[in-house]
């Protein structure tokens, strides 16, 4: 749900090629501190995780309109690094389809990935004191309440400057022009009443947690009782003899 | 899903828009793209959905069904659009905007196979995000089918319950399994890869890029909705 679902055209174009820089960045990054992972499982691991996430974003709670993300779970069995890369790869696929925009998908890249590395990092520091499932549930709770807080902050400060303006009918005028301020009567399609949107998404949002909290917490008391290494957390693990994701010393 | 029926749609068309180069595909939605995105009168964008269902019916696919999947993305952007100030008419063009876009794209993915796409995104991205997105669809159907047949040997052993938290626990539990299940496989799958000589990246053919006289179409089409979008303002 804090993925924006917004159309082609309505972010200013500064901040959809910032949020593309950005995105590129983190991916560098990610890249960079993804190769020391073992090599051979981290493909499969990818696609699957970015497939368990693509499947979730496209199943609807439709009274709602939430989906569930996925992100958190994915940031748990991926670590931070590969879990961003499988946020960039479900925004593409997810912009293919058509659910969301092709120049949004920076912007969407940043919040998703933020989610999973939120949540692996929340997860980890909680599961120190609380069990598998718990820790699951809260992190999942407190990582979306912080990206729906990205995402409404993403939404107001690209409300304000620059701003997208639209030709008016006189002749002449230029196709598309930037302001530094945007004037809200002269240019309604880039503003929109903020305290309404946040309510709505919060409103909404705070049901679909509590079922992807739910559900995520299901999922990780699974895994933490059939294959407790997928929860070991060291996103620069390799495989050793003993398990399948031992420390990095090994 | 409709992943699978739209791959069937993509690779199973003949029409002259199947045969233009993915290429030429790409460039052409790309300038649709941008003229949804500089549109600023609801008939320019009508004129472009207009547009886009004609290329659908001429390339022998499923309008209708099509053109419902380009209205998913309305209900998400429907949050959006009722707090954006400017009254009825900018709820109508945001909404329009989304849907003519989302069209946009499922004209691309149905008319073209998903690994000439990958092939030519692969051109501008780095190697493990390239496989990435080959992973990843491949991994999508694993589950998916991995998911069903385990549902279903749920159900035949009673053991399924559906509007009730036993129901859900199952669920979760299934989506364990199938993950577990799906992540051997892939495993295996990419040790028999690395078997045939996988380095690093998947090498995908050229084929995305050939033109032909096909091409003229989607570009005429992404020419086309930007003269529309600059004349109706």
């Amino acid at each position: 749900m804090s993925h924006l679902h917004l159309p082609d055209g309505i972010i200013p174009i500064f901040w959809l090629a910032l949020g593309f820089a950005a995105t590129a960045l983190m991916l560098a990054l990610a890249l960079r501190n993804a190769r020391e992972a073992d090599s051979a499982r981290r493909l499969p691991r990818l696609g699957i995780v970015a497939a368990l996430m693509l499947i979730g974003m496209m199943a609807e709670i439709a009274i709602i309109g939430y989906h569930i993300n996925l992100s958190v779970l994915g940031g748990i069995l991926l670590g931070p690094w590969l879990g961003f890369i499988a946020a960039f790869l479900v925004n593409i696929i997810l912009a293919l389809f058509g659910h969301g925009g092709i120049t949004v998908i920076g912007l969407n890249s940043l919040i998703i990935g933020s989610e999973t590395i939120l949540g692996w990092a929340i997860f980890r520091a909680l599961k120190k004191k609380l069990n598998p499932r718990a820790s699951a549930a809260a992190t999942v709770v407190i990582t979306l309440t912080l990206s729906t807080t990205l995402m409404v902050g993403i939404i107001a400060l690209t409300q304000t400057q620059p701003a997208l303006a639209f030709a008016g009918p006189e002749a002449g005028a230029p196709l598309i022009t930037f302001e530094l301020v945007a004037a809200a009567e002269e240019h309604p399609i880039t503003q929109i009443d903020l305290a309404r949107f946040a309510q709505l998404v919060y409103f909404f949002g705070a049901i679909g947690w509590v079922i992807e909290a739910a559900f995520t917490a299901l999922v990780v008391g699974f895994f933490a009782r059939a294959r407790p290494e997928l929860l070991a957390g060291d996103p620069r693990a390799r495989l050793n003899k003993e398990n399948h994701f031992g420390t990095r010393a090994d | 899903m409709e992943l699978a029926q739209i791959d069937q749609w993509a690779v199973g068309g003949a029409s002259a828009w199947h045969r233009a180069s993915t290429l030429a595909k790409i460039t052409g939605t790309a300038l649709v793209l941008a003229a949804i995105i500089s549109a600023n009168d609801w008939r320019a964008l009508a004129a472009i959905y207009a547009a886009m269902l004609f290329v659908l019916a001429f390339a022998r696919l499923p309008v209708f069904k099509i053109a419902l999947i380009a209205a998913y993305p309305a209900l998400f952007a429907l949050l959006f659009a009722l707090s954006a100030k400017g009254g009825i008419g900018i709820v109508v063009l945001i909404l329009a905007r989304g849907c003519t876009a989302a069209l946009a794209m499922l004209l691309l993915i149905t008319t073209t196979p998903y690994v000439e796409i990958f092939a030519a995104l692969g051109r501008v991205l780095p190697a493990l995000i390239a496989d990435g997105l080959f992973a990843t669809y491949r991994a999508f159907f694993i589950l998916l089918e991995t998911f069903a047949r385990l549902v279903t040997g749920v159900r035949l052993r009673g053991g399924y319950s559906r509007w009730s938290w036993k129901g859900f626990t199952q669920m979760a539990e299934v989506i364990g399994v199938t993950f577990l299940h799906a992540l051997d496989l892939a495993e295996h799958a990419h040790a028999a890869l690395h078997l045939r000589g996988y380095a690093g990246k998947i090498p995908a053919s050229g084929k995305w890029r050939r033109v032909n006289a096909q091409d003229i179409f989607p570009l005429a089409l992404g020419v086309g909705a930007v003269v529309v979008t600059l004349l109706v303002r």
